[in-house]
C-alpha cells in the first residue's frame, strides 16, 4: 500500500500531442481516487504514466516517497484492470490468476493459498478452470479483479472496468468495488467518464479537461462549490442550467426573474455581467396560492417523467436586457434561441401531475444559485452563501 | 419454391465441388496407381493397376541416393524453417509493435526479395558458392530457402500478430513479465496458429525446392529429393524409370499431406475469442 503523488505531470507523445499538461496531485494511501473527465482528456494517459507504460515527458511520480519515473512496470508492484479486461484468451481462469505470482517466483503452494483466496473473496471458485472465452462480462470482469488483487500490490489501477458492462450489471458491481476496497484497504485509482460513478464510488475526485486539473476534490465539494463553468456542468444529472445573468442596482438579473441581492449573500458582488448557474434540482414547483415573491412563469415543453423523478424542459424569456454573452459559447452545452431564450430543465416532484404545453409557476432556490465569471468561466466564490462548503 | 432453390443451389454447389476434387485428386491417384504398378504394365492403358506389388517402393530404398536425399531433405527443410520462423517472428512482432526509422523500408524491401525470380539468382549464386565452399553443402540450399521465404513468414506474420489486443501486452508487463516474457509467454501463444502457417509455408517450398536443389548440390551430400528423383535410373538402359519416379513421389508427397492434416487443427482461428470483450 502505498501513497501516490503526482509532481507537475506533462505527457506529450511522439507526434505532438499533449495529453496531459502540468497535473499535480496527491493520492493519500489506502484513498478511493477517481479520475473523471470527458472522452480524450487524459485519463488514460495519466494511469499508463502511474503504471509505468508510458514514460512521463516532464515532472515526477512518487510513489511512498520514491520516484518511480524511470522504474520499469514489472518493479512497480501495481495492478492493472483494463476496460478490455485483457484476460490471456490461451490460459483459464486459475492460470490467468497465477501468471503475476508465478512470473514473481512465488512458490507453488503459496500460490494455491493466494489464488484460492482471491477466488473465494470474488466468488470465482467454480469458474477457476473455465477459459476466458466462456465467461460471461460480468465474470470477466471479476477474473481480471482477481488477477489484481492476488498480488496485494502497492495500488490498483482501474481503467473504466465497468464500462462494457450493462446498467444493472455495472450498478451491482459498482457497489462490490467499493466494499472490496474498503475491506482490502488498498490504494484504489480508477478511471471513469461517468460522473454518477465517479460521485458514487470516490473518497475524492479529479476532473480532467484537455489533459489540466479542472478541480481536485471530494464528490460533495465538486457539486456544491464547482471551481468554473466546466466542472459545474460535468458533475451533476441532469447538468446545471446556464443564463446570461446581470447585477444591476442591487439586483440580479435573470432572463425571467430579478431577484434582490441581499437575499443571495452577505458578500459583495460587483456589478456587471455574469453567468448564473441554476441545477435542475434547486428549482421547485409552487402551487398558486403560495406564490413567493420571485417566482416565475414558464411553458413546458417536454416532460420526461422516470418515477422517482419528474425532468421539465421548458425555455425562458429574453428579459429586457441583452448580455454580452450572446449567443452562449457552444461548451455550456445549453443553447440560447435567437430571441435570446435559454433552454433550461428543471427537476421537479413527479407526484404533481404535469402535461406538456402547460403553464407553470417555478421558483428558484435562492441561495443555491452560482455566478460565474464571463470571461475567465471562475465561479465567484464569496457570492453565494452555501451550505457544506468542506 | 423456396425448397426447390435451395435444392437447385446445393446442386450447384455439390457438383461444382465434385468437379474440383475431381480435377485436383487424378493426377494424385494417377501417380499412386502408378506406383504400384508392375514395371511391365506401366505401359498398360490402365488407371488402375492389373496386380499391386511394392517392387518400386523396394528398389528406390535400395538404391543408396534416395534414402539420403530423403535425410537431405528433411533435415535441409526443417533447419530453413525453424531459422525463417524464429526470425521472421522477431521481425513481424517489431514491425508490427515498435516504431523504428525505416520500418516501411523494411518491409517493402522484404517484399521486393519474394520478387525476384529464383532462376536470375542462380548463376551468381553458383559461382560464389563454388568460391566459399557453400557449393554442395546442407548450408548452401538452407540460406537461400531461408532468406527467400522470410518476406512470405514475415508478411502472414505480421497479419497474425495485429490480432493480438495490445492490452495483454501491457497487462503481462504490469503483471511483472520482462519484455520478453510478455513477448514469449503471451503474444508466441496466441500469434501460434500464425506461427504454424508460415513454418508449413517455409517447409513446403524448401521441400518442394527443384531449381536450387538441382544446381546448387552435385553429390548424395546435399542433393535434396526432388533433384535426386531427375538422377533415377531404370534397371536397364531401354527401361524408363517412371515406377520409381511415382513410388518417391508418393513417399515424398505423404509427408507433407500428413502435416497439413495434422497441423490443420492448430491453424483454427479463434483462439484470440475471449481476450477482449467483443
Ligand atoms: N500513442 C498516442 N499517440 C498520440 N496521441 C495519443 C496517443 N495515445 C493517446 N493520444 C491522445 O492523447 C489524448 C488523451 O488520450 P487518453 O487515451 O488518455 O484519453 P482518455 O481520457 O483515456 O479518453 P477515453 O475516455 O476515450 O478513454 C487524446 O487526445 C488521444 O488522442
Ligand atoms: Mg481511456
Amino acid at each position: 500500500m502505498a501513497g501516490i503523488v503526482l509532481d507537475h505531470i506533462s505527457k506529450t507523445f511522439a507526434d505532438g500531442t499533449v495529453a496531459v499538461s502540468d497535473v499535480s496531485l496527491a493520492i493519500a494511501d489506502g484513498e478511493f481516487f477517481i479520475l473523471l473527465g470527458p472522452s480524450g482528456c487524459g485519463k488514460s494517459t495519466l494511469l499508463n504514466m502511474i503504471v509505468g507504460l508510458e514514460t512521463v515527458s516532464l515532472g515526477s511520480i512518487k510513489v511512498d516517497g520514491q520516484i518511480v519515473n524511470n522504474v520499469d512496470p514489472k518493479d512497480r508492484n501495481m495492478a492493472m484492470v483494463f476496460q478490455s479486461y485483457a484476460l490471456y484468451p490461451h490460459m483459464n481462469v486459475r492460470q490467468n490468476m497465477e501468471f503475476p505470482l508465478k512470473l514473481a517466483g512465488m512458490e507453488k503452494r503459496e500460490i494455491a493459498r493466494k489464488v484460492h483466496r482471491a477466488a473465494s473473496i470474488l466468488e470465482l471458485e467454480d469458474l477457476l478452470e473455465r477459459m476466458p472465452r466462456a465467461l460471461s462480462g460480468g465474470q470477466r470482469q471479476r477474473v481480471a479483479m482477481g488477477r489484481a488483487i492476488v498480488r496485494e500490490p502497492h495500488a490498483f489501477l482501474l481503467d473504466e472496468p465497468l464500462s462494457n458492462l450493462d446498467a444493472k450489471l455495472r450498478f451491482q458491481m459498482r457497489a462490490e468495488m467499493k466494499g472490496l476496497q474498503k475491506k482490502l484497504g488498498t490504494t484504489m485509482v480508477y478511471v471513469t467518464h461517468d460522473q454518477t460513478e465517479a460521485m458514487t464510488l470516490g473518497d475524492r475526485l479529479v476532473l480532467l479537461r484537455q489533459g489540466k486539473i479542472q478541480q481536485i476534490g471530494t464528490p460533495r465539494e465538486l457539486y456544491s462549490a464547482p471551481r468554473n463553468l466546466f466542472v459545474a456542468g460535468f458533475i451533476g444529472s441532469p447538468a446545471m442550467n446556464f443564463l446570461p445573468a446581470e447585477v444591476k442596482d442591487n439586483h440580479l438579473r435573470l432572463p425571467m426573474v430579478q431577484i434582490p441581492l441581499e437575499q443571495l449573500s452577505p458578500g459583495e458582488i460587483k456589478p456587471g455581467h455574469y453567468i448564473a448557474g441554476i441545477r435542475p434540482e434547486h428549482m421547485y414547483c409552487t402551487d398558486d396560492g403560495q406564490r413567493p415573491p420571485h417566482a416565475f412563469q414558464v411553458k413546458v415543453e417536454i416532460i420526461e417523467w422516470l418515477g422517482a423523478d419528474a425532468y421539465v424542459h421548458f425555455e425562458t424569456d429574453k428579459g429586457d436586457w441583452s448580455s454580452p454573452i450572446s449567443p452562449f459559447p457552444d461548451e455550456l452545452g445549453r443553447k440560447m434561441t435567437r430571441e435570446g431564450g435559454v433552454a433550461m430543465t428543471a427537476r421537479l416532484d413527479p407526484s404533481r401531475k404535469i402535461t406538456s404545453g402547460e403553464s407553470l409557476t417555478l421558483a428558484i432556490n435562492q441561495e443555491k444559485i452560482h455566478l460565474f465569471d464571463i470571461s475567465s468561466g471562475l465561479r465567484k466564490k464569496n457570492v453565494i452563501k452555501h451550505t457544506g462548503w468542506a | 419454391m423456396s425448397g426447390q432453390r435451395d435444392f437447385m443451389q446445393k446442386i450447384f454447389w455439390g457438383a461444382s465441388t465434385l468437379v474440383t476434387i475431381v480435377y485436383a485428386i487424378i493426377p494424385v491417384v494417377w501417380i499412386i496407381s502408378l506406383s504400384f504398378k508392375r514395371n511391365v504394365d506401366l505401359s498398360d492403358n490402365r488407371f488402375f493397376p492389373q496386380r499391386i506389388t511394392l517392387e518400386n517402393y523396394y528398389a528406390i530404398f535400395q538404391d543408396a541416393q534416395f534414402p539420403a536425399a530423403l535425410y537431405n531433405s528433411l533435415a535441409i527443410g526443417l533447419i530453413s524453417t525453424a531459422l525463417a520462423v524464429i526470425l521472421a517472428t522477431f521481425a513481424a512482432y517489431a514491425i508490427v509493435r515498435l516504431r523504428f526509422p525505416g520500418k516501411n523500408l523494411v518491409l517493402a524491401s522484404s517484399l521486393a526479395i519474394a520478387m525476384f525470380p529464383p532462376i536470375s539468382i542462380i548463376g551468381p549464386l553458383f559461382n560464389m558458392w563454388r568460391t566459399i565452399g557453400l557449393f554442395d553443402t546442407w548450408a548452401g540450399l538452407i540460406l537461400p530457402y531461408m532468406t527467400l521465404t522470410l518476406p512470405l513468414a514475415i508478411w502472414t506474420l505480421s497479419a497474425f500478430f495485429r490480432e493480438v489486443p495490445w492490452d495483454l501486452e501491457k497487462a503481462a508487463r504490469v503483471d511483472g513479465a520482462t519484455p520478453f516474457q510478455a513477448f514469449r509467454l503471451v503474444i508466441v501463444p496466441l500469434a501460434a496458429p500464425g506461427i504454424f502457417t508460415a513454418a508449413i509455408l517455409v517447409f513446403i517450398f524448401a521441400w518442394n525446392d527443384f531449381l536450387f536443389a538441382i544446381s546448387l548440390t552435385s553429390t548424395n551430400n546435399a542433393r535434396t529429393v526432388p533433384a535426386a528423383i531427375a538422377f533415377f535410373t531404370g534397371s536397364s538402359r531401354f527401361e524408363q524409370p517412371t515406377g520409381s519416379i511415382a513410388a518417391a513421389s508418393v513417399v515424398v508427397t505423404a509427408p507433407m499431406i500428413a502435416l497439413v492434416l495434422l497441423f490443420q487443427k492448430r491453424i483454427v482461428a479463434g483462439l484470440t475469442a475471449g481476450a477482449v470483450k467483443g
